[in-house]
């Protein structure tokens, strides 16, 4: 239930941002809006702060540095500056009713699922994600 | 739209209430990743809750479709026509196309804006922070690119 209604905020408050608008996130990528440089900047302080007030009660995220941080950042670039979407505003751009963000969420499907296949094939590295 | 440092401030605390309360943190991509691991069945149940979170996005998104007057837009999303022109078969080609180096991208890079970029760099992470530089300086080149080759 808990997760649910943090992904209902973190939706709505994207969403009501502008950062699920392909036009916001243009202005940014070329320099001619700082609001959402603000938002970031902002919500990176946050948990900054709260993660020291807090820190008793904080569950530190877990990162490595491995090999596909580095290739896999720059394709995902590609995909961001084109569509203006990532993997969670693509599903929050559905909630709006601009279903043809269905193609972005397709396209990430079966992009993962390639990058899954390939990986267990020719990659020795282990597979690291965020909810770690 | 929400100002800057309202939105960003609600961010920030939203993901510390579900570190706080449930010692997860946010990682859109990685939602993907448990999508298509459920599918080719090597799934791990103690991530279900990525896809609870992911309907709850859902549902965020469409109250924001009802607080904006249920302004229906199928075939398009804010700007993107100034970009690409109108034909919606083109932009879904666009988009899928993007998708496919946003999935291949964050499922091996290990995460997106919200895991690297937010919460990685909000608890200070420094392969997180390398991994934002780099997806936002490529961001930046191609939309700079984009725009040379297509803006009328």
């Amino acid at each position: 239930m808990i997760y649910l209604i943090t992904g209902i905020a973190f939706g709505l408050i994207l969403s009501l941002a502008g950062a699920t608008q392909f036009k916001v996130l243009h202005d940014m990528f070329t320099f001619r809006s700082f609001h959402l440089y603000g938002v970031i900047m902002v919500a990176v302080i946050t948990i900054i702060s709260g993660s020291i007030i807090f820190r008793k009660k904080i569950t530190k995220p877990f990162r490595a540095f491995h090999p596909g941080i580095i290739p896999g950042s720059v394709l995902f670039g590609i995909g961001w500056g084109l569509s203006g979407t990532c993997p969670g505003p693509a599903i929050i751009q559905i909630g709006e009713m601009h279903l043809i963000a269905a193609a972005t969420i397709a396209g990430i499907l079966i992009g993962n699922l390639i990058y899954k296949k390939i990986h267990y094939k020719y990659f020795k590295w282990e597979e690291h994600s965020c909810d770690e | 739209m929400l100002k800057w440092y309202i939105a960003g401030f609600l961010i920030g605390v939203t993901a510390l209430l579900l570190n706080y309360l449930k010692g997860k943190n946010i990682s859109a991509s990685s939602t993907y990743s448990f999508i298509v691991d459920f599918f080719t069945k090597s799934y791990r149940k103690e991530k279900l809750w990525l896809f609870y979170f992911f309907i709850g996005m859902f549902f965020g998104g469409f109250i924001s479709f009802m607080i904006n007057g249920f302004k229906f837009i199928p075939h398009t999303i804010a700007g993107l026509d100034e970009i690409y022109g109108s034909n919606p078969v083109l932009k879904a080609i666009i988009l899928f196309t993007s998708g496919l180096f946003i999935g291949f991208g964050t499922r091996m890079a290990g995460g997106c804006t919200s895991g690297h970029c937010i919460v990685g760099a909000g608890f200070l992470k420094l392969p997180s922070v390398v991994a934002t530089l780099v997806f936002f300086l490529t961001a930046v080149a191609t939309s700079f690119f984009i725009e040379f080759l297509l803006k009328q």
